[in-house]
């Protein structure tokens, strides 16, 4: 599959992203392949005062342990249709998963592939409560059972358009994507194996409330739901 | 000249100000991504573009006549962004603002010629009112280089240094000078106190060498300190 994606298809850009310096080196030679990647950027979104040496281009973002901004300002630096998002800190990142989205992207076949979930048991909790509840009672992105994925892969397009959120803009890409375009162009793999994030000072109940308001006021701002429904649903993830 | 301006609604007022109070005055068109930014253009009867995304700024083919451009956004992402389709459009001096300093690199990458430190001016602003026994150096002319190091002299008042100690340690290219807490001029010779202020102003390179010079010598000064009283004690120890 790569052959046929680093001969005959458009190169794409990755955008990594880590809030530690001391992640696994050997994702680095992955990315170095000039046939697969066009420009290679780490974005790092943690506290720290020192540079992270490596071949490729680092951004350091101003806002610390806003994983969202990793999604926007990705799709901005982005110079190719189709950009992959890597979490450097992944134990799971494994080159066929990658190969198999990129077939399945450079194919047209999805518009997003999200596989490997970056979850912890508290996220995951907050996540089923107040997001997923709300996405069972609308009927849509069922299949996004994690509140966010360490392989994104998709039209740069998609994170561009999408609104973005604290920490899992990949989900609000995927539900404005089966609202605008269809159920059927996300993918949504599960590969047996998960990234298990270390959050410390009970964050998680601000990035889930914080993904369901936004998913409510996008599907408001999409003409979806009316704004009657739309209170009722605040209420709900207010209350759960 | 032509300039062109990409600013966020925050800083957007005051990179006007500066265009509109150069001679001769500059052709200048302003494009932001807020709305806000739109009605300061019209209010001053400036050239305004606004844009959803700073990918659609290559669709601006004029750029190309311009001389300057100044990237002036909330984040350095975008004003990387913006240094890019300068250098595109071929626009010879880029001037970009740098919230982190880490970013200095990636910035001069993608063509910024000019970086505005806004976290130096920062930190270095607050720096001044809260760090005292240590030192903090502000970037005056960044165009040229030139800092200003500050050391609020606390506890070292103890010591007994005095500005000549500095003086003789001070090679070509940085003047060097301290003032007590009425704005008074220190002479040479009388020991620093509480509450007076070393200034040292020169070069980067030069000042930042100077710099960790002086700490050096009021290390000496304190290990001297620590000495003559451990001494004592073991006088009384003994006797």
């Amino acid at each position: 599959m790569l052959g046929v994606v680093g001969k005959g298809h458009q190169r794409v850009t990755a955008i990594t992203y880590t809030t530690r310096k001391d992640f696994d080196r050997r994702i680095l030679s992955f990315l170095s392949n000039k046939d697969i990647f066009y420009d290679t950027y780490i974005f790092f979104y943690g506290i720290s005062r020192e540079r992270i040496y490596t071949r490729f281009r680092t951004v350091y973002l101003s806002v610390p342990y806003n994983r969202g901004y990793v999604f926007k300002y990705g799709s901005i630096l982005t110079r190719t249709p189709v950009t992959f998002y890597l979490n450097l800190e992944s134990k799971c990142f494994n080159r066929k998963i990658v190969e198999e989205a990129f077939g399945d992207i450079s194919t047209g076949l999805y518009s997003l592939y999200i596989s490997t979930p970056f979850t912890s048991d508290t996220l995951k909790t907050f996540y089923s409560n107040k997001v997923y509840k709300l996405l069972k009672e609308l009927g849509l992105g069922l299949n996004l059972l994690y509140p966010s994925y360490s392989i994104v892969l998709g039209k740069s397009r998609v994170f561009k358009d999408s609104p973005y959120t604290l920490w899992s803009s990949e989900i609000l890409a995927a539900i404005l994507m089966e609202i605008a375009v269809g159920k059927d162009r996300v993918k949504v793999v599960n590969n047996n194996c998960s990234d298990i994030l270390n959050l410390r000072y009970d964050v998680e109940k601000i990035f889930m409330e914080k993904l369901a308001l936004d998913l409510i006021a996008m599907l408001i701002d999409r003409k979806f739901i009316d704004e009657k429904k739309a209170v009722e649903y605040i209420d709900m993830v207010k209350s759960g | 000249m032509k300039v062109f301006v990409a600013a966020s609604k925050k800083y957007a007022k005051n990179v006007l100000e500066v265009l509109q109070s150069l001679s001769p005055k500059p052709f200048i068109v302003l494009a932001s991504l807020d709305d806000e930014v739109g009605v300061l253009a019209k209010m001053l009867g400036i050239e305004f573009v606004k844009v959803e995304d700073v990918e659609k700024l290559y669709v601006l083919e004029k750029l190309e006549e311009f001389d300057v451009a100044i990237a002036a956004f909330d984040d350095d992402v975008y004003n990387i962004a913006v240094a890019r389709v300068a250098k595109s459009m071929g626009i010879p001096i880029v001037i970009a603002f740098m919230h982190s300093v880490l970013n200095r690199e990636e910035m001069i990458r993608e063509g910024v010629s000019n970086i505005v430190d806004i976290e130096n001016i920062i930190s270095s602003y607050l720096k001044q009112f809260l760090l005292h026994d240590s030192w903090v150096v502000i970037k005056v002319i960044p165009a040229m280089n030139f800092v200003v190091a500050l050391y609020k002299v606390v506890k070292r008042g103890l010591l007994g240094v005095n500005l000549r100690v500095f003086i003789e340690n001070v090679g070509g290219g940085i003047k060097i000078f301290a003032i007590d807490k009425t704005g008074n001029f220190i002479s040479e010779d009388k020991p620093l106190e509480n509450g007076d202020t070393i200034i040292v102003i020169g070069l980067e390179d030069k000042v930042m060498k100077i710099v960790s010079e002086f700490e050096r010598i009021f290390r000496k000064y304190e290990q001297y300190y620590a000495m003559k009283y451990t001494d004592i004690h073991r006088l009384t120890g003994y006797g």
